[in-house]
């Protein structure tokens, strides 16, 4: 065994030895090259400079002991109802300005649909798209389809096929259709002899890093395959009666001419019931309900989650979940776009796998918008978003299966409300709006700053520039509605602002004093998000 | 901030483990964003954190390669050498000189043995260490290291 405990290279192979020096050789000239940078220490000095943010976990110990996953749509919901398509939503919400290097919503993004369909470029025709060829390895090409629109379910027919233990499916463009990609999981369900079974998505579909979805591009001649694995196929002898149900927007297609399957003869006392763990995902304390609140009549639903340690998945690494939104009865508005919540973790969250994450849906990729390119969802035609997960800390062997019947519809919550009463300062979890303060001077190492929201004084201070990263950090509780903020500092520095606050959720603001040569001035940013400092 | 003196003393150690491997897994251009990221989620689960369950360096490097995986799956990034052909360099003999073919055959392992590799030899982690970032148990490791230089001897011979 060597210093650092391998001693599986001993193994009576001359070989080893000999790519093993390779490996140490290129090793040691990599890390001789790789230091961390200014930028990691700098950060570093940074980050810990300010409290440590709160844990979603400790506000929800209810939802910290849950299993696996929960989604909660997250706050700001508001937003007029469509009542025909083509109308003209009216935009609604606190205007987010973004960019500057100061300025990181922290959050992750590509959330598919992640391209905003448009102005795409053509195909690459010197790609050679292999050819459908079932029973043999099919690996879409993911990267030719990128800028490519996303498929409706409309533009596509679909059959199925079974290969050994697996199907296939194709997905082939309707005439006159335009070659598209295909996102997320696709629209279907699985049953055997009149019950639903579990089903695990074909995780070969995708070329590298990373399982279905990988947007394989559908074209005319090229349709695309994906492959899924029946998970429980032989738990009942004999004669299986299989059936694959696609969703579209005429109701839901059957396609049930597939071959007998003959499955072995059982082991006495092997269980009818296939022993298979869960997979969509019904924490305690969560139940199923329709959105409630301004987006009421919208429904959502997890489709897919991921599950750590799976007999028979392969390393991923990049586990999806599919969030499915559909409007019931009528066009909904997505401006504001919805945004999630996950908690995610392993089966046990006090092995401190438990992760929040908040993503973004990319409502603008969402191909039905208004006049004024309001993306809405319209009635009876329900929009699926991807969402990359990971693995928590620790368990990296995760994989993701599609479940039986969909999954069940969440729970909502809908966040706390705006508070009533004039505005004032207040704890961190009792406050709406977080207000960032900071002196960036370069001629001014203190300054004094003074902020007040409709008459009322909430900051006079001094800020200390402190190198340009000192913004602090006042939590202030705000009536739902429009405010004035009026921003005063020296050197001439004033600003008076408009500050809409939503009936619920989080409203963050930064202000910043900028002075150079008695010249002063302050900017002034809002965001629906929380935000960070780098 | 006492509690943030702290957290820097503790992690400053490993931000070279933590470098090297964002290095392995996200491009150049975005290996800073990951460390950074991965430290502010380190920073913020750091009371979580329990010595009792594994080295100090596997569970950042567990947070790094969650990071790279998340900045990843937003960017999409296409490693070019993996469309090159093995075989049409010569191996490094140089301190600091890349090993092309030797990193081409490295993209061809599977994610797991090529985790491993990327721990054991570029990041400079221990068995144990690799262990921890990994999840998996010391033996596995070890076993995977096996598995992945034969495959490594077969890629490299096979062009």
């Amino acid at each position: 065994m060597n210093a650092r405990g391998d001693d599986s290279h001993l193994a009576p192979n001359p070989g080893d030895e000999e790519i093993d020096a390779r490996l140490t050789r290129a090793g040691e000239g990599f890390r001789s090259q790789h230091q961390p940078s200014a930028r990691a220490h700098a950060h570093l000095e940074t980050l810990t400079r300010r409290p440590r943010p709160t844990r979603w976990s400790a506000l929800a110990p209810a939802a910290a002991v849950a299993a696996v996953a929960a989604v909660v749509l997250a706050a700001f919901w508001a937003g007029p109802i469509l009542g025909n398509r083509g109308g003209s939503p009216e935009v609604s919400g606190a205007a987010a300005q973004r960019g500057g290097s100061s300025w990181n919503p922290d959050l992750p993004a590509g959330v598919g649909p992640v391209e905003v369909a448009g102005a795409v470029p053509p195909i690459n025709e010197s790609i050679t798209f292999p050819r459908v060829q079932l029973g043999r390895s099919f690996r879409p090409r993911a990267d030719i389809a990128v800028g490519h629109p996303y498929c409706l379910v409309s533009q596509l027919d679909f059959s199925a096929e079974l290969l050994g233990d697996r199907f296939a499916f194709v997905a082939r463009l309707k005439p006159g259709e335009r070659p598209c990609r295909l996102s997320g999981y696709p629209y279907f369900e699985f049953s055997k002899d009149g019950r639903s079974v579990e089903v695990l998505g074909g995780s070969d579909s995708d070329p590298r890093d990373g399982d279905w979805p990988s947007d394989p591009l559908v074209t005319a001649e090229q349709p695309a395959v994906i492959t899924a694995q029946v998970s429980d196929w032989c738990t009942v002898q004999g004669k299986v009666d299989t059936a694959i149900f696609f969703d579209s927007e005429n109701g839901t297609q059957k396609v049930d001419r597939f071959p007998a399957v003959r499955c072995p003869a059982l082991t006495p006392g092997t269980p009818a019931e296939p022993v298979l763990p869960r997979t969509y995902w019904q924490p305690q304390g969560w139940s199923a309900e329709p959105v409630v609140g301004d987006f009421s009549g919208l429904r959502l639903r997890l489709v897919d989650t991921l599950k750590p340690d799976y007999p028979g998945s392969g390393w991923d690494g990049t586990p999806t979940w599919v969030v499915e939104l559909t409007a019931t009865d009528h066009d909904v508005v997505l401006d504001p776009c919805p945004g999630y919540q996950i908690l995610q973790g392993a089966e046990s969250l006090s092995s401190g796998a438990d992760e929040w994450g908040t993503w973004l849906l990319n409502c603008q990729a969402v191909s039905t918008k208004g006049s004024d390119g309001t993306p809405y969802l319209a009635k009876g035609e329900p929009v699926r978003f991807a969402i990359w997960g990971s693995p928590p800390n620790g368990s990296p062997q995760t994989f993701r299966l599609l479940t039986p019947s969909g999954a069940r519809d969440l729970q909502l919550d809908p966040g706390a409300s705006a508070p009533t009463g004039a505005p004032r300062l207040v704890d961190e979890e009792t406050a709406n709006l977080h207000l960032y303060v900071s002196n960036q001077s370069s001629d001014r190492p203190r300054v004094r700053v003074r902020v007040r929201i409709d008459g009322v004084t909430l900051v006079d201070q001094d800020f200390a520039v402190e190198g340009q990263h000192n913004w602090v950090a006042f939590e202030v509780a705000l009536a739902a509605g429009t405010h004035q903020v009026e921003i005063t500092g020296p050197d001439g520095a004033s600003v008076i602002e408009v500050l809409h606050v939503p009936a619920r959720g989080v409203t963050s603001a930064v202000t910043n004093y900028w002075g150079n040569d008695g010249h002063g001035e302050f900017d002034w940013r809002v965001s629906d998000r929380s935000i960070a400092f780098d | 901030m006492q509690d943030g003196e702290e957290f820097a003393a503790w992690v400053t150690p490993h931000l070279p483990a933590m470098h090297r491997y964002a290095a392995r897994l996200v491009d150049p251009a975005d290996v800073d964003d990951v460390v950074q990221e991965a430290l502010t989620r380190a920073w913020v689960r750091w009371p979580t954190y329990d010595a009792g369950r594994g080295a100090t360096t596997g569970w950042l490097l567990a947070i790094v390669a969650d990071k790279a995986r998340r900045h990843r799956a937003r960017t999409r990034v296409w490693a070019p050498l993996e469309t090159m052909p093995i075989g049409t360099e010569q191996p490094a003999t140089e301190p600091g000189e890349t090993d092309v073919d030797l990193e081409r055959a490295i993209l061809k392992l599977s994610p797991r043995q090529r985790q491993v590799v990327e721990l054991y030899y570029f990041v400079g982690a221990d068995i144990a260490t690799c262990a921890g970032a990994l999840g998996v148990a010391e033996g596995t490791v070890r076993a995977t290291l096996h598995q992945a230089r034969a495959q490594l001897r077969a890629h490299l011979r096979d062009g």
